[in-house]
């Protein structure tokens, strides 16, 4: 078995692509209380590439700085964790961002948590259109 | 599917859910069956913070996959009716051959 036919055949594409299934992998199990350990053969069953190619990805994610290695397993090292706090945060941003209806697009009270909070409070005690956040 | 016709769910819950319906797989199929069906649109998913642990993936059906599931539970009903046609004809004749057997033989 080689990589998924769905995988990029370039190889700067390929790494990036294998890079981001292993750490959401990793990310899933963790989640789902498993821990962070994982090694080649786990990576094939749950992703499809073949042991052999995966355990190269798996280096080069230890290179990266994502993971660290302990003999055969590898797991999520600080860095690795706090970029998947981030991807989490990108994922949440679009639930914690309000939808006011009265707002415009650009509204600066889509961008950030902050700012729809201000927004919120402004509209407790004025109209919203004339409400002193930024637009 | 069905289970996540039921409400969202987590990898796990599904895996349990499997197991408890007799269809047990092991996590690497769930985990790639979730991934399937959210690259065709029929689930989606997003990350639920906890502050017990680390943050996991909740999945729940799409209005596609609602429809794909509809459709299949019709055809699945179809079979199901379809069989049970089967499974009573085939009683109805093993039955009538024992009793036939059985007066022959008095």
């Amino acid at each position: 078995m080689a990589e998924s036919p769905s995988s990029p055949k370039s190889e700067h594409l390929a790494a990036l692509y294998w890079r981001s299934e292993i750490l959401q992998v990793m990310y899933w199990l963790r989640g789902e209380g498993f821990g962070d350990l994982v090694d080649a053969g786990l990576i094939e069953r749950f992703l499809g590439v073949d042991a052999a190619i995966g355990i190269t990805y798996l280096d080069k994610l230890v290179d990266e700085g994502f993971l660290v290695r302990d003999l055969d397993f590898f797991q999520l090292s600080p860095f690795g964790l706090e970029r998947g706090a981030m991807e989490f945060a990108e994922s949440f941003a679009d639930l914690t961002k309000p939808t006011h209806g009265e707002c415009s697009a650009d509204c600066w009270c889509h961008a950030s948590v902050d700012e729809a909070e201000a927004c919120l409070a402004a509209r407790l005690h004025h109209d919203h259109s004339d409400h002193p956040h930024r637009h | 599917m069905i289970s996540l016709g039921e409400g969202e769910s987590h990898g796990y819950e599904l895996g349990e859910y499997l197991r408890r319906n007799r269809l047990p797989v092991d996590l690497a199929t769930v985990y790639r069956k979730l991934q399937s069906m959210e690259r065709r649109g029929l689930i989606a998913s997003r990350w639920e913070s906890s502050a017990s642990g680390p943050a996991r993936r909740i999945y729940s059906l799409t209005p596609d996959g609602f429809e794909k599931l509809w459709n299949d539970l019709e055809g699945l009903r179809d079979i199901q009716v379809r069989l049970g046609l089967m499974l009573d004809a085939a009683e109805e004749s093993l039955a009538g051959r024992s009793r036939n057997r059985t007066s022959s033989r008095t």
